[in-house]
Order: C-alpha cells, then sequence, then structure tokens
C-alpha cells in the first residue's frame, strides 16, 4: 500500500522510463536503418535490450531513498516477513517501469514496423518477463544499497542473471509464438517468485547492517 | 571430521598449518607445469588438420577448466562464509575472485589466438565462448562488490550472496545460451566434439589440468596466508610472525 501510495504521488518515475525507452528507440532507426525489413527483424531483441536498460536504471528507485531514511531497517525489524516485503518491492519495481513498457510496446512496435501479430507475442514474452527483470533488479538494488558507485555497479552485477529471461523473451517473439519458450519463461517467473524475494530478504538484513 | 574442518577454520591454524604445505605445493606446481608445458609444446604430436597451432590447446582446455571450477570453489566458500560465518571461507572468496577472473581472461585470450589460426576468426558468438564470458562478468561482478564493500566485519556478505546467486543461476544461464546457440547456429559451422584424442595428446593435456589445479592452490593459499595477515594484524601471533 504504501509502495503504490509513493509511485502515485511521483508519476515522474514512470514517465522517465518511458520517455527513456522512446527515446532509445528512436535511436535506432536513425543509427542503424530506416528500413523496416531491418528494422522489423531487429525489432524483437531491440524493444527487449531497451527493457533490460529500463529496469536497470529503475532498479535503485525507492530503494536508495528507503536506505537513507531508515526504512530497510523498519522491514528488518517489522513484523511483516521480509521476502513478502522484497516481493512487494520488485512489485512496485514493475508497476513504475515495467507495466508503462508493457503499456508503450504497441507504439514501439509500430515505430519498429513490426506486424500486429508480432506486437502480440511481443506484448506477451514482456508480460512474462518483465516481472523476472523486475525481481532480480531488486535483488541487486539491494546487494548494492548504500555503496559507492552503486549506480554503476549494479547494472555490472545483475546483467548477466537477465540473459537467460532476454534469450527466452525474444526467442518467443522471433519464433513466432512457439509455446515452448513461454511454459520455459512461465517456469523462470514461478521459480524467481519463488526463490529471489528469500535471497532479496537476505540481502537487506546484510544491507541493513553496513 | 568435522574437527579437522574447524582446526583449519582458525586463522592462526590455516596460516601455521599451509605454511608447511606451502613448498611442497609449489615444487609440485613447477613440476607439473613445467613437464606438461615442455610435454605439450615440444614433445607431442601436431594434428594432422591443425598442425603446430593445436599446441594452444594444451593452455587454453586447463585453463577453461580452471575457470568453471574456481567459481564453483568459490560459490561453495561463500556458502561456507554466509552459512556458518567462517572467517578463513570469507576471505576465501576474496582471494579466489581475482584468481578466477584472470583464469577467465586467460582462457578467454588464448581461445581468441587458437580461433584464428583453427576457425579463421578471432571472435565468434558460440555457446562456449559466450557463456564463458559470461562467466568473466560473474566473477567480475563479484570482484566489483566486494571492493565496493570495505573492510567490516560484514563486507563481504553481499558478495558472497552474489557468488551463490551465481551458482544456483550459471546452469540457467548455460543451458540458455547452449540453446539460443542450436538456434542460431549455421548449417556449415560444426564446433562440436573434438575426435577423440590418441593418448600422446590426451595425456600431456591432463598433466597440464592437473599443473593449472595445482598452480591454483598453490596461488590461492598464498593469497589467503596473506589476507589473514592483514585481517588478523592486531593479533599477537601476527606480530610474531612478522617480527621473526
Amino acid at each position: 500500500m504504501r509502495e503504490c501510495k509513493i509511485l502515485v504521488r511521483s508519476p515522474a518515475d514512470a514517465v522517465q522510463s518511458l520517455l527513456f525507452v522512446v527515446m532509445v528507440v528512436t535511436l535506432f532507426p536513425l543509427a542503424i536503418s530506416p528500413d523496416p525489413s531491418v528494422l522489423a527483424g531487429i525489432a524483437a531483441g531491440l524493444i527487449w535490450v531497451v527493457a533490460l536498460l529500463a529496469a536497470l536504471l529503475a532498479a535503485e528507485r525507492g530503494i536508495q531513498a528507503d536506505f537513507a531514511d531508515g526504512v530497510l531497517e523498519q522491514m528488518v525489524l517489522g513484523n511483516t516477513p521480509l521476502w513478502l516485503l522484497c516481493l512487494i518491492k520488485a512489485f512496485a519495481h514493475w508497476l513504475s517501469c515495467g507495466l508503462p513498457l508493457l503499456l508503450i510496446t504497441p507504439l514501439l512496435g509500430t515505430m519498429l514496423a513490426l506486424e500486429a501479430l508480432e506486437i502480440y507475442w511481443m506484448l506477451a514474452s514482456l508480460a512474462l518477463g518483465l516481472p523476472v527483470l523486475s525481481l532480480f533488479c531488486t535483488l541487486g538494488a539491494m546487494l548494492t544499497v548504500g555503496l559507492d558507485r552503486s549506480s554503476v555497479l549494479l547494472p555490472l552485477l545483475i546483467a548477466p542473471f537477465l540473459i537467460p529471461t532476454l534469450i527466452l523473451g525474444t526467442q518467443w517473439v522471433q519464433s513466432g509464438g512457439q509455446s515452448f519458450y513461454g511454459y520455459m519463461l512461465a517456469a523462470l517467473l514461478s521459480l524467481s517468485v519463488v526463490t529471489l524475494p528469500l535471497a532479496t530478504g537476505v540481502a537487506v538484513r546484510i544491507a541493513v547492517s553496513r | 571430521m568435522w574437527q579437522w574442518f574447524h582446526e583449519w577454520g582458525s586463522p592462526k591454524a590455516f596460516y601455521m598449518r599451509s605454511g608447511k604445505m606451502l613448498p611442497w605445493l609449489g615444487f609440485l606446481t613447477v613440476v607439473l607445469l613445467s613437464a606438461g608445458l615442455v610435454w605439450g609444446l615440444l614433445l607431442a604430436p601436431s594434428d594432422y588438420q591443425q598442425g603446430q597451432s593445436v599446441r594452444i590447446m594444451y593452455v587454453h582446455v586447463p585453463a577453461a577448466i580452471l575457470a568453471q571450477s574456481s567459481y564453483v570453489m568459490m560459490a561453495v566458500a561463500a556458502l561456507v562464509a554466509l552459512v556458518w560465518r567462517i572467517k578463513i571461507a570469507d576471505a576465501a572468496v576474496q582471494t579466489a575472485a581475482p584468481i578466477g577472473a584472470m583464469m577467465t581472461l586467460l582462457a578467454l585470450a588464448t581461445g581468441s589466438l587458437w580461433g584464428k589460426p583453427m576457425w579463421g576468426t578471432f571472435w565468434i558468438w558460440d555457446a562456449r565462448l559466450t557463456s564463458t564470458l559470461i562467466l568473466f562478468f560473474l566473477f567480475v561482478g563479484v570482484l566489483a562488490l566486494r571492493s565496493a564493500s570495505g573492510r567490516g566485519r560484514n563486507a563481504g556478505r553481499a558478495a558472497s550472496v552474489l557468488a551463490l546467486i551465481g551458482l544456483i543461476n550459471l546452469p540457467v544461464i548455460k543451458y540458455s545460451v547452449d540453446w539460443w546457440f542450436t538456434l542460431h547456429q549455421p548449417a556449415s559451422f560444426t564446433l562440436t566434439e573434438r575426435p577423440a584424442m590418441p593418448v600422446e595428446m590426451w595425456a600431456p593435456l591432463l598433466v597440464m589440468v592437473l599443473g593449472f589445479y595445482s598452480w591454483f592452490a598453490f596461488t590461492w593459499i598464498l593469497r589467503l596466508r596473506l589476507e589473514v595477515l592483514q585481517r588478523e594484524s592486531r593479533a599477537d601471533w601476527v606480530q610474531r610472525v612478522v617480527s621473526s
């Protein structure tokens, strides 16, 4: 509940992610080629990579401020299970970064000359994959909170773990929706939801003890 | 048996005992590595397909094997450090990370050099190279987090958590990269297993692998001893050791 209140009070964060994504997607046709066939070929991967970058950029939102204000210590000391609070933090990350991206994907797909069916699979893969990114980004943020240059450190640490999601997501779109990838993504999502909040809880305790 | 582990867990005991072991380990390393290098680089037969450039294999393959197993060793040390809070294990994670990273870099570099004469290119995005590159990033991540964490008592815990998460994710990453590659592998390009090697070629390879393991153990213990001295610098026994 608290997380939602924070989000609602500063919609600027979500807008920031959106603008970043649109800006980067705009850069690629300019840099590579405006040819629709070329763009359609790279679109799936491009949108996924941009989603990754946006998620990494947004990872520290809320968590750095919470560390500075001592909210993280309250989390550790409180009655609510720590893993639940971490899950909520990841959900907040998804709300502020993943959901806007999901909503704007049809626009991005059109900019990159994707067919309607491909956009549909893009949405499906992002719908399953973005929560996984959010979970990993929250974990990374908790591991690096309070450290020097944490904003540079975090992408370096978390990027390798995001690679399986990236591969599965892009393959799902590029293969035209073969259900195998969908099942694998769903499996990855379920595993992540169950295990990552626990690991994030451990990270919060470590962060608080700094 | 647990007692034996606990005995080694004390920094002072580790320092004293490893001090006795170290010269023997160093001797073993020198013997294995020099024998392996001479045998592999000079005496072993050259490949009928690749000629002399196959000899890079005698450095590249052990480096790659060590790169992967050193990550596992580091992650096991991380588990011990996190769960049982043994200080030596924490120091072990800290000292293993740079060695592992260099090993991975060596594997990548020698692989690159081997790739040019063998496959005509310094780099290619196949499953094994990509996985090794990701392994390098995992090592660098642990290193970076460790160095950013400073020197407190709990400084190493975040890096240990990261090493463990890396270990758990390693099969997932390898699986997805393998599979990403098999989807995109061009039909004419076969990067499958090398044909079975004759004894004259895998024997020196085995010696080199053992030599690399022995070198890794030697270097790790050496660094660990230094780290122990630094961490326990205020203890009496350290003063005695340093002043003697």
